[in-house]
């Protein structure tokens, strides 16, 4: 028995080194994530959370986090170029994230928001394509996990920056935003990592799609 | 537990992190395998990486675009290992980028580097969404305002060819009467991916002397939707439907030209104007992941009569009836077999009937093709990939003149050609890319075999900048009207040298491109060939030679976009009924083209000008003793279109309105000359022109959608 206290501390030490602790370190990457404003600070997070990825070759948390970043990086960076590679290897991170089992309506949302990150780099000729589509994804989504609040709130985000000639516009967006919130209120998960985003983003455009219209 | 982490001595890694262009590499990754330990390079491409134990440990760097690298180290206890500089192998998208520049214009969706998108056809003013039109605005080709056709660097209209999916189209534009130009079959919106080439085409295609257009189809339909389309020349109505893995659509128009010209006048006498009945059917099947089978099917009869000037009679003119019947079906297959290998192949079918009155002279032509086609290529791994295939035409003619009741002429042959081609792209080093092809062709009926080697290559010089060179053998069979009255003659031949730059960063593209073109074995003949078909043969020879210049810029003017064209051209042949080596009398020196358009998003819609210029067109008057020495004033054209984006009754509308030369500039393409001077020995001519100065085309475009998620 007392080998055993001493040999325990020693494997759980050992485990560290190689295994690494992984709860604590997603803990906090995403305490880093939640402060992260500039694009090297998304840069730095992503290759932070590719290489959790690359060692923990089962689980889609990191590569979730990952594409997010590097989405993320995507609407900062400056040049189309660039811009169109951040968002090639953002969707290379959604894929994997696909491939280990990742919820099907949150790797939606990044794929919205990749497609949205796309759309920006020339709207004249990407919008007509890519706008529509991006709203049948988030539609599609949206039928198979109604409850889920990020979607929701997309979608509505989506539709309220698509012109009103291509069936976009306020009127059809606000109710949906609001809805989102609603959802975001109830949302409720037992996965520690679990995408939490959206709540103040979807409050915060609300506000200000309010001031505009009064 | 002290004891431990003093026991666990440090050690460091460091080096540097460059690319191929021997750039250090930014932000790329280093991970020490199996952890989450790892640092990313700084600005100068460094890293150092700070290891919590010495030992052998493997590193992975990984960087966006290029092959993931693993690394072994080995470190002592304490010990700095500086690894120096790493270079990074580019990945398969960073490979695919480096393509084949020269002679080449593409427009796709799919790929991102393409110096058009296919939107691009639809919205350039002054092409009336007519492909043809649109792709005039680009370096290379020659404005040939009478005809409506492509011409390429000194090549006539015939030595370019259509090729959809594949597979060889033979009558790709409608049929007109001389001097009133023709608009192309296929409307612009059937393709997801166009490549235009301007020479030195792959030995996948052949039968063109200076140019190949490749239309690839889209695939499956997105939805289900029903359009309608108003204009003020016709009218549209097409239904898509959409399955699971399957869609359908079917199309229907009917083109009209004469309430339109009962309120513009007309510089024609027409009996009846152009009016045609078109059908298409688009069915698509997906057979797996990547596979797909295309089945579609066009027709199309049109006619039109006119009292036509008789230049010889002028109070006297002749009564010109044109009825044409025409028929493509093509039905093709995409499939990839175990991830290395693609199969591409289809059947095909060209059918086109001309019949035509003079007065009392009756000519009726029949072109028809079958056509069946087998491709397959395979990656062999590291950016090398084979490509080879077949390709069998079963092409017959028949022609035949009769005048008042009696048979004067028929005129018919039939033409099995066989090709077989086969194709290697090389990446040689990250920046180098090669293709090297074959292409062997014989056709029974000239009993002519030949041989044609293709050969390209692109270097990039910089991540933005690539040269890129081509050469390439190409042949031709000679055109119906000559093949007709002989089979003892040969494939006409071009040789094609291209240089190119290309610039191209975030929207603004820069291309400059040389060119020499050889031409050998063109159909000449002295007198009339129809009553002595022995002076035909293959002793003609020219050459075209020039610059391109293309300029695009989707970033200075938010909102605009626009490019410039130009394109220099010096060419001269002996072929035909030409006495010596003149220049055809479709070449004009200088070509400038101006495209512009701006998106205004406050009314959402989209305004677009072209402007086009070319330099005086060579004619002949009969009256020099030269061949083809005068000219014709410069061309001018500003057109102008605008497509508004709205809604109808909840569904997506777009008004469309387009005038060509508003400022109504006078364009002479040539004169017609009377075949005998009179008394005082003048050749009465008439100028040939178009039928009016402008024109104006207001279209309304519905599109009911069937499945609205909203």
């Amino acid at each position: 028995m007392k080998k055993l206290f001493f040999i325990l501390p020693v494997l759980l030490l050992g485990f560290n080194l190689i295994g690494q602790d992984y709860a604590g370190t997603m803990q906090s990457c995403l305490e880093q994530l939640g402060s992260a404003a500039t694009e090297s600070d998304y840069s730095e997070l992503a290759t932070t959370f590719e290489r959790i990825g690359l060692a923990e070759q089962d689980k889609w948390h990191p590569f979730y986090y990952q594409a997010f970043c590097l989405i993320a990086k995507g609407f900062i960076a400056e040049g189309a170029e660039k811009k169109d590679q951040i968002i090639d290897a953002a969707e290379t991170a959604i894929k994997k994230a696909a491939s280990v089992g990742g919820p099907e309506a949150e790797l939606a949302v990044l794929q919205a928001r990749a497609n949205q990150a796309r759309l920006s780099v020339d709207p004249v000729t990407r919008g007509m394509q890519l706008g529509p589509k991006t709203t049948m994804l988030l539609a599609e989504a949206r039928a198979k996990a109604p409850d889920n609040p990020r979607v929701t709130y997309l979608l509505g985000q989506n539709i309220f920056y698509t012109p009103a000639a291509f069936g976009g516009g306020p009127e059809k967006a606000i109710p949906l935003v609001e809805k989102s919130i609603e959802l975001f209120k109830n949302y409720k998960t037992d996965d520690p990592f679990a995408p939490k985003w959206g709540q103040e983003q979807a409050e915060a455009f609300l506000k200000s799609v309010n001031k505009e219209n009064r | 537990m002290a004891v431990w982490t003093a026991a666990a001595q440090t050690a460091q890694v460091s080096g540097v992190i460059r690319d191929e262009f021997n750039e250090p590499v930014t932000g790329a990754n280093i991970i020490i395998k199996g952890t989450y330990n790892g640092t990313t390079t700084d600005l100068d491409g460094g890293f150092t990486l700070e290891m919590s134990k010495p030992g052998k440990v493997t590193l992975l760097i990984s960087y966006l675009g290029y092959k993931p690298m693993d690394l072994e180290v080995d470190t002592g206890p304490g010990e700095n290992k500086d690894l120096g500089t790493i270079k990074l192998k580019p990945g398969a998208e960073q490979l695919a980028m480096v393509t084949i520049t020269a002679g080449a214009f593409e427009a796709s969706d799919e790929k991102r580097q393409t110096l058009l998108k296919p939107l691009d056809i639809v919205t350039t003013a002054g092409a009336t969404a007519d492909i043809a039109g649109a792709l005039n605005t680009l370096p290379g080709t020659q404005t040939v305002g009478e005809e409506g056709k492509l011409f390429v660097r000194g090549g006539a209209a015939y030595e370019t060819q259509t090729f959809i999916d594949g597979m060889l189209v033979q009558k790709p534009y409608n049929s007109n009467v001389p001097n009133l130009p023709s608009r192309g079959r296929f409307s612009p919106f059937l393709f997801s991916g166009t490549a235009f080439s301007t020479g030195g085409y792959s030995a996948e295609y052949g039968q063109a002397l200076s140019s190949a257009l490749v239309l690839n189809t889209h695939d499956l339909a997105p939805k289900t939707q029903t359009s309608l389309g108003l204009t003020t020349v016709g009218l549209d109505l097409s239904h898509q439907e959409r399955w699971e893995n399957s869609s359908l659509a079917v199309t229907g128009n009917l083109t009209d030209l004469s309430p339109y010209n009962a309120v513009i006048r007309q510089n024609i006498d027409w009996i009846r104007p152009f009016n045609s009945q078109t059908g298409q059917l688009i069915f698509r099947q997906k057979l797996s992941e990547d596979g797909i089978l295309k089945v579609h099917g066009d027709f199309s009869n049109s006619r039109l009569k006119l009292n036509y000037l008789n230049i010889d009679d002028p109070g006297n003119p002749d009564n010109v009836t044109l009825d044409n019947n025409y028929f493509f079906v093509n039905s093709t297959i995409r499939e990839i077999v175990n991830d290395n290998w693609t199969i591409n192949g289809g059947i095909a079918y060209n059918y086109n009937h001309d019949q035509t009155l003079v007065n009392t002279l009756t000519l009726k032509t029949t072109d028809q093709m079958a056509i069946l086609r087998l491709n397959a290529s395979r990656f062999l791994g590291d950016g090398f990939k084979i490509k080879f295939g077949t390709e069998y035409h079963d092409q017959s003619f028949r022609q035949s003149i009769v005048d008042e009741q009696v048979l004067n002429r028929r005129n018919q042959y039939n033409v099995r050609y066989l090709a077989g081609f086969a194709e290697a792209d090389l990446n040689l080093g990250a920046r180098l890319f090669l293709r090297l092809g074959e292409r062997l062709e014989n056709s029974d009926y000239l009993n002519d075999l030949t041989l044609a080697t293709r050969a390209s290559m692109a270097y990039k010089l910089s991540p933005h900048a690539q040269v890129s060179a081509a050469f390439g053998q190409f042949y031709q069979l000679p055109e119906s009207e000559f093949m007709a009255y002989s089979n003892r003659l040969s494939n006409e031949k071009a040789l094609h040298y291209i240089l190119n730059y290309q610039y191209t960063q975030d929207n603004i593209t820069f291309r400059i491109e040389g060119y020499y073109k050889q031409y050998d074995q063109l159909i000449k003949y002295t007198g009339d060939y129809r009553y002595h078909p022995e002076t035909l043969d293959n002793s003609g020879n020219g050459f075209a030679r020039g610059v391109d210049i293309f300029y695009r810029d989707r970033k200075s003017i938010r909102n605009a976009d626009f490019w410039v064209s130009y394109s220099f051209l010096d060419t001269k042949r002996d072929y035909r009924y030409f006495p010596e080596a003149a220049i055809p009398v479709f070449a004009s020196k200088h070509n400038l083209s101006v495209v512009y358009k701006h998106w205004i998003d406050k009314i959402d819609t989209q305004l677009g000008f072209t402007y086009s210029f070319a330099s005086g067109r060579p004619y002949d008057d009969p009256a020099t003793p030269a061949i083809n020495d005068q000219r014709t004033p410069d061309y001018h054209d500003l057109s102008l279109n605008l497509s508004h984006i709205t809604q109808l009754w909840g569904n997506y509308t777009v008004l469309y309105l387009s005038c060509s030369n508003i400022l109504g500039f006078r364009k002479i393409f040539g004169y017609r000359y009377s075949s005998q001077p009179d008394a005082e020995g003048i050749y009465y001519r008439v100028p040939i022109e178009p039928t009016a100065p402008r024109f104006a085309l207001i279209g309304l475009f519905v599109y009911f959608d069937h499945n609205k998620k909203q």
